[in-house]
């Protein structure tokens, strides 16, 4: 009981610590603590040993030159270089990120230009603006603004059905007279327009000089949906 | 396309000589104990030779950055010990070769130099297993004329914390190693 109340002791001192009065007392008259403690210093001198090999190691007589050899071979790193490799690599990031902007932005286009078909028409029936006196051409009655949302593209069958109209400059007036009345539903127009077709061209006694009116579609391409509308 | 600006300051070019004069001293002041604790983690005299080399390569280049020269010894420690450990992680099945062709059978009688030498393998193999902190203290504790405070002064800690890693390693190494004298081998 009492050995094993001083074992701790005992292994601390093979280990170099100073022992307890009272440890070194029972150690004195214990045989089995003294074996103990002979075994613990034999195993401090295994390990001292087997140490003493890195003690006496070292490295070969030509290692000094060859370790010169392989220093002089080996790049000197300069101060204050350190930022140029990454700002190398800080640019070619950018330059990634901004060539991956642009592909994705030019994507859709490209997918809508590879698949679509020329637009037949693209506004509605000039009808709903023949008043409207700065117009050369016929245009569609809501004239898209700035402000207002973006109407979605139209599907080219719907399109086909309201047909934007081109009209000589000269007779602009007339024309915009003429889709006025027709608007309001007043009969002499109606009438005018017989006589026309079946009288002498050109008699209008209102101005209108217009040979028998011709109504066309207007082929024009379609435009992308991420274009800009402009309203000037 | 560059253009000639002319001649290298001679400031500048002195400089660079002191410095590869000052390298040069400490290149021999150093070339044993970046070995020795490279051949403490490896127990091999190539290997410790060529990441001894690497070390020195590794210092030469980052020399100039080095402020404070006096710590170079403290410096080099640690990048010897950071290379040596990699090496040896890396070499671990080579290690565990060795150890199956230790874990021979016991043979009482064989001569003094094989029990020692087998001896002075299991004592390593302990040192393998300790925690990296008191394994490194063990390894430059052990290294010729280093005494706690130069430890203490490679690692830049208190000499009483190089003092309490070498006893705890001591400890732990003893306890494992008890067997090697006991009459009845563990094995």
């Amino acid at each position: 009981m009492a050995c094993d109340r001083f074992a701790e002791a005992i292994r601390a001192r093979a280990l170099g610590s100073p022992l307890r009065a009272d440890a070194a007392a029972h150690l004195a008259v214990c045989s089995g603590c003294q074996a103990m403690l002979d075994t613990e210093k034999r195993v401090m001198a295994t390990i001292d040993t087997a140490l003493e090999e890195l003690a006496s190691a070292g490295p070969a007589p030509d290692f000094m030159s060859r370790v010169r050899a392989h220093v002089e071979g080996a790049p000197r790193w300069m101060p204050g270089a350190w930022w140029r490799p990454a700002a190398v690599g800080a640019l070619a990031l950018v330059m990634v990120a901004l060539a991956m902007g642009r592909v994705l932005r030019e994507w859709p286009v490209a997918r809508e230009g590879s698949s679509s078909r020329p637009a037949e028409v693209v506004s509605a029936a000039p009808a709903e603006r023949a008043a409207e006196p700065s117009l050369t051409t016929a245009r569609p009655a809501q004239k898209p603004s700035a402000r207002a949302p973006r109407r979605p593209v139209p599907e080219p069958a719907r399109l086909a059905q309201t047909p934007e109209v081109l009209v000589p400059a000269q007779q602009r007036e007339a024309v915009n007279r003429l889709f006025a009345s027709l608007r309001a539903g007043q009969p002499e127009v109606i009438s005018m327009l017989m006589s026309l077709h079946g009288g002498e061209p050109g008699a209008d006694p209102r101005g209108l000089t217009i040979e028998p009116l011709r109504i066309e579609p207007v082929f024009v391409s379609a435009m992308p949906s991420s274009a800009p509308i402009l309203d000037k | 396309m560059n253009e000639w600006v002319g001649r290298w300051p001679d400031s500048l070019v002195s400089t660079e000589v002191s410095l590869d004069r000052e390298f040069e001293e400490r290149l021999r002041d150093s070339s044993g104990l970046a070995f020795s604790i490279a051949f403490g983690v490896l127990r091999n005299r190539a290997d410790a030779e060529e990441v001894a080399q690497d070390a020195f390569a590794r210092a030469f280049r980052r020399f100039r950055q080095l402020r404070d020269r006096d710590r170079f010894r403290a410096w080099l420690t640690r990048m010897t010990w950071r290379l040596a450990i990699d090496r040896w992680r890396t070499d671990r099945r080579r290690m565990a070769r060795e150890h199956a062709s230790v874990s021979e059978p016991w043979r009482p009688g064989a001569d003094d130099v094989a029990v020692a030498r087998e001896r002075a393998t299991h004592v390593w193999l302990a040192i393998d297993k300790l925690p990296e902190k008191l394994r490194l203290v063990v390894v430059l504790s052990a290294i010729e004329g280093h005494d706690t405070r130069e430890v203490a002064g490679l690692l830049e800690v208190p000499e009483g914390t190089v003092k309490s890693r070498l006893f705890s390693a001591r400890k732990q190494l003893a306890e494992n190693l008890r067997w090697l004298v006991t009459d009845s081998p563990k094995r």
